[in-house]
């Protein structure tokens, strides 16, 4: 299986390669990638000199282009599939029809990825995409559990790509408006979700509170962890209970179910988190790369299983929805 | 004698006072240093975008002064203000030193770093975030922006040392 | 009046109602004269849809017979394989359907005319286009979309028509988690079904009791009701046709009402928003998107 590691900028692309990731993805600094987080991402130049770079390693890097254009503005992701393109990238991650259709257009050798972003989960959609745009490979929404993924491999010809590690999208990603509704802008119309300029810290006697436009979306006692203050990650009331009602801090740890995902005939595995930097794709890249290889001597992964504690949001993981009892 | 107007400025036994009089060359070498960054690498500031003329006032915990910072733009420098200095900045962002420069050095996940709780921000978080991806994107660390170039674990101590170390030299010679 | 007459359209019902409420309502929905068109189908999940498929089938038939469209809208995230087997089924005919999943693409001939719903993430003319190229000839936009942003859409596809979401909480997300059966501690795979108990969602407040958000199984709706107080003449300009109004309890007889005369300019934007007050909205009244701002703003008719 192939290890594909965040990079959300070129030195956190070094680090990702040098960790041993098989593959890299990042962005343009712009609002076409999901990560349009402030000093993060690539200028066409840094990214045509990271494919350099990289493809001297033998590593592959592919360019996430991956937000919905905004009507009449269209031009912009055309850009980015050109930049992509010019740079000799080894495949753009796309969701939108628009610029899908683009890509297969004007770039007819340039590898096609369906974002996770295109929520497609079913043979179905996934194979519409094949067919309509030549799509050869589909990263999975992280709603599905492993036996399902198992039964959708058996069922397509297109390559599939699943989330391992990181940040978890308790929503069908792509399909999500709750950041937009609290703060006008999410990740399908501008590429980052729960924004940190509508982010406020206040800290009262060691209580800290997190509010999203104005929303308290969590209150953290003293001295306990906090994560960034996703809106789905938050506390909240219903029914009279207070409590982390969508999903809980914690970050997608999937390392226990390589083997069953590698079974399952998954093509490669993906580590989320290109804003969280260097020295997080290093440790991650790392442990991951171990455990596939021990993978492919036909030993477990137990042994590195941890070494990625204390990296997790909140100091939790799960295995999210690829075990059942998620729902 | 040339010292004399620190002296006058810096009375005994108030370390933010003696620590503001010898704001002149502390601030000289601070901002000369963040300048050799720049002029070496322009490449860098560009990622800070919007970002590019915001102020940072950056406040290690038991410190008596704090450092504003402003990477880019007419004002670029590092200036030394008292730490409860309520001038106008982007954001403000309190704690230990070692956490601080630990905050932006890399050598942390950024998530972590940021919430950890030891390290307490308020004003224009995106503001921070673009200054953290910007240092972390270019292998650059705090230190290297305020002058002070030391293995990371170091540096803490290092900075301070070199601080209280100048202010009591010229507070003696005062 | 310029133009033809805006269309008032009532959207597939999200919530889990009993096959009562589900009877009465689109019986007092057909002898509604003002209602053009009505999308009928499970939406949200599944599980739902064995209990509802009957009442839904015989309110098709009464509403028909009055005289309305119908139109069955697909189900939006697919999680098994007979959720799968019924979205191909829908998609597989030629009559018009809403499409609210990119799989009913893969059962639909080419050129078989369909209405793209609000949960298809269609943002651009050139997204739009390929959806034309397949049939589609309406366009229910995500409720993420700014007036101008669906007007400038509009613009680049002449011929589509454009449906607004213009009442009701709106649509906000969809999970593999069904968030009522985690309130009650409950499993979704044995959920009892008790999403049924909360006909227009669970209130979801934050920790200082702030009304936010409604949760409805998987589906994630806002607290606050959309209503698409804008000028008529600025609805006109941007290309909508049509005003979706989404079911919910309350007084939905007079919510229509006061959409007809809204469209046909016999109300203002401010007394629209005043008579759907009347009518018992379960929530407060938002309009933010359509300003190109936070959903959950209100900003009153000028």
């Amino acid at each position: 299986m192939e290890l594909v590691c965040p990079a959300g900028s070129p030195s956190m692309l070094h680090a990702a390669i040098e960790a041993g990731a098989d593959s890299v993805y990042c962005g343009l600094r712009d609002e076409t990638n999901a990560r349009n987080f402030p000093g993060l991402n690539f200028s066409p130049a840094e990214l045509k000199a990271a494919v350099v770079w990289a493809h001297d390693r033998g590593a592959k890097v592919l360019v996430a282009i991956n937000t919905f254009a905004r009507a009449g503005e269209i031009d912009t992701w055309r850009a980015s599939v050109d930049s992509a393109a010019a740079a000799g990238a080894d495949a753009v991650i796309v969701a939108d029809l628009g610029v899908l259709a683009y890509a297969h257009a004007e770039h007819p050798d340039l590898r096609l990825h369906l974002s996770v972003q295109a929520a497609a989960g079913a043979p179905e959609a996934i194979g519409f995409y094949a067919q309509a745009y030549g799509v050869k490979r589909v990263v999975l929404p992280r709603v599905l559990s492993a036996p399902e993924i198992a039964a959708l491999v058996r069922e397509t010809d297109v390559e599939v790509e699943a989330f391992v590690y990181g940040g978890l999208c308790v929503m069908a990603e792509g399909r999500c408006a709750l950041s937009s509704y609290a703060t006008g802008r999410s990740p399908n119309l501008s590429g980052v979700c729960s924004p940190p300029e509508a982010v406020s810290l206040e800290e009262t006697n060691g209580l800290l509170t997190p509010r999203l436009g104005g929303f308290m979306i969590d209150q953290v006692a003293p001295g306990a962890a906090a994560g960034y203050p996703t809106l789905c990650k938050g506390r909240f009331e219903a029914e009279g209970t207070a409590s982390h009602l969508f999903e809980d801090p914690t970050s997608l740890n999937a390392m226990t179910l390589l083997a069953e995902l590698r079974t399952a005939g998954v093509r490669a595995v993906k580590i989320e988190g290109r804003q969280r930097g260097k020295a997080y794709v290093a440790r991650v890249a790392a442990a991951f790369r171990a455990a596939l290889d021990a993978l492919d001597r036909g030993e477990t992964t137990a042994p590195y299983e941890a070494r990625l504690t204390g990296l997790a949001e909140g100091g939790r993981e799960t295995a999210g929805a690829y075990r059942k009892t998620w729902r | 004698m040339r010292t004399q107007h620190w002296s006058r400025a810096a009375p005994r036994g108030d370390p933010a006072g003696v620590l503001m009089a010898l704001r002149p060359p502390v601030e000289w070498l601070l901002s000369s240093a963040l300048r050799r960054v720049a002029q070496r690498r322009p490449e860098v500031f560009e990622r800070l975008g919007a970002f590019g003329d915001a102020a940072f006032l950056i406040a290690p915990d038991g410190s008596p002064v704090a450092f504003r910072l402003a990477p880019e733009g007419a004002a670029a420098g590092v200036q030394v203000r008292r730490r409860d200095d309520r001038s106008p900045c982007a954001a403000r962002i309190e704690g230990p030193l070692g956490a601080l420069l630990g905050l932006f050095d890399g050598s942390q996940d950024a998530d972590a770093a940021f919430f950890s709780r030891a390290i307490r921000v308020s004003g224009d978080i995106e503001a921070v975030m673009a200054l953290h991806n910007t240092l972390e994107a270019a292998d650059l660390t705090l230190a290297d922006l305020l002058g002070l170039s030391a293995p990371a674990g170091d540096v803490a101590n290092a900075a301070l040392r070199f601080v209280r170390q100048t202010a009591a030299a010229k507070a003696a010679w005062a | 009046m310029t133009g033809a007459p805006i269309e008032i359209a009532l959207g597939p019902l999200l919530f889990n109602w009993s096959a009562e409420r589900i009877a009465d309502f689109y019986a007092a929905i057909a002898d509604e004269t003002e209602v053009e068109r009505v999308y009928l189908g499970e939406v949200v999940c599944g599980k739902r849809e064995p209990f509802i498929s009957g009442p839904l089938a015989e309110a098709a038939e009464r509403l028909t017979r009055a005289g309305k469209t119908v139109v069955w809208s697909t189900l939006a995230l697919p999680a098994t394989p007979r959720d799968r087997r019924g979205i191909a089924q829908m998609a597989a005919g030629e009559t018009l359907v809403e499409i609210n999943d990119v799989s009913a693409l893969a059962h639909r001939s080419v050129g078989a005319p369909f209405v793209a719903g609000p949960l298809l993430n269609i943002y651009n003319e050139a997204a739009a286009r390929e959806l034309i190229g397949r049939g589609c000839v309406r366009l229910c936009p995500n409720v993420e979309l700014s007036l101008p942003t669906i007007g400038r859409l509009a613009q680049a596809c002449p011929g589509l028509e454009i449906e607004l979401f213009a009442y009701g909480r709106l649509p906000l997300a969809l999970s593999g988690r069904c968030y009522h059966a985690r309130v009650r501690g409950l499993h979704k795979d044995s959920c009892q079904l008790v999403c049924d108990r909360d006909p227009d969602g669970l209130t979801v407040r934050t920790l200082e009791g702030q009304d936010f958000l409604a949760v409805n199984g998987v589906q994630t709706l806002s607290h606050g009701v959309q209503v698409a107080d804008l000028p008529i003449a600025q609805l006109r300009t941007a290309g909508i046709g049509a005003l979706r109004l989404s079911p919910h309890t309350g007084d939905m007889r007079k919510v229509i009402t006061a959409f007809r005369d809204f469209s046909q300019e016999r109300l203002s934007p401010q007394d629209l928003a005043a008579k759907v007050r009347e009518a018992g909205p379960p929530g407060p009244l938002v309009n933010g998107y359509l300003h190109g701002r936070a959903g959950v703003d209100w900003a009153p008719a000028a």
